[in-house]
């Protein structure tokens, strides 16, 4: 959304995601997806040389991409172990909706657990 | 398209993702760079939610505890010189100790001001911008907060800009 309303202000501008099939999907100008996990776009903390990587990407595509949607991947293999990663961009805490959910989703289960009204059997004397 | 976008969700939120409509704005915005990339500014744009401490209060964690469908849809803005331990992080969706740690992983100042010495770009603009990514409904960022922010990138002479979302 916001790189829509930027470029239409008129910006160029250069979208590093690791949700490319949301920006195709949406119709961001240009877009370099990278597979890296949420709250690092342009890699790990101290590492300048993989910031710089992705950098230099985006500002080529900027230089080059012709036309709106333009989508460019970058085949960089994140450092950290796959689990460690999904877990360690997570909040310490669960966010005020997925606590929502969470809470939602153990009030249906006690409820399934529950007794529930009893079934009629029947008319009485049938 | 090789890079997998649900990689790093949570198996029951990567599913809600893939099941939600999109609506594709058509035709898609389009600004030619108007110079080469050594002659042109930039600011940097993210969705990360970071403050600079001291310049501006941080994103309104009270607000969305209280109603956790709404997320903060306000702006900060992060002068170019801001030093690491100036920042403040307030996304309530992400672990934000390595941003604390170093923020040019969302908003790459330190890497852009190197950029500009090198003659790479032709200069990082005064002032970048953050807003925080959990946005329930985008229609205040979408006619009040972006506008008023690319008036400002206006007044600063920008031609370009890097995002970054979270």
């Amino acid at each position: 959304m916001l790189a829509q309303t930027f470029e239409a202000a008129g910006f160029s501008t250069v979208m590093v995601t690791n949700m490319p099939y949301w920006t195709e999907q949406l119709g961001v100008p240009r877009t370099v997806g990278v597979e890296f996990p949420y709250g690092h776009m342009l890699g790990t903390p101290g590492d300048r040389e993989m910031q710089m990587t992705v950098i230099r990407a985006a500002l080529s595509l900027l230089e080059e991409a012709m036309e709106s949607g333009t989508i460019r991947e970058l085949d960089i293999e994140w450092p950290q172990p796959f689990d460690e990663a999904k877990k360690d961009w997570q909040p310490l805490e669960p966010s005020p909706v997925v606590a929502l959910m969470l809470e939602r989703r153990r009030q249906a289960a006690l409820q399934a657990r529950a007794p529930g009204p009893s079934i009629p059997q029947g008319e009485p004397g049938v | 398209m090789s890079v997998d976008s649900f990689k790093y969700l949570p198996g029951s939120i990567a599913g809600y993702y893939r099941a939600m409509p999109a609506q594709r704005i058509d035709p898609i915005p389009w600004t030619p760079l108007s110079k080469p990339v050594a002659e042109s500014r930039f600011a940097l744009v993210t969705t990360a939610g970071i403050n600079v401490q001291g310049l501006e209060p941080g994103f309104d964690q009270d607000g969305e505890r209280r109603n956790p469908m709404w997320g903060d849809p306000s702006f900060r803005r992060i002068p170019r010189d801001t030093r690491q331990e100036q920042i403040g992080a307030w996304h309530l969706h992400l672990n934000n100790r390595d941003i604390l740690a170093d923020v040019n992983i969302v908003l790459p100042v330190n890497r852009f001001a190197e950029l500009e010495t090198e003659g790479v770009i032709g200069s990082l603009a005064p002032t970048c911008y953050s807003f925080m990514g959990y946005q329930g409904d985008l229609r205040e960022w979408r006619e009040k907060y972006a506008p008023e922010v690319a008036g400002l990138m206006k007044d600063e002479a920008v031609d370009a800009l890097l995002l970054t979302p979270a």
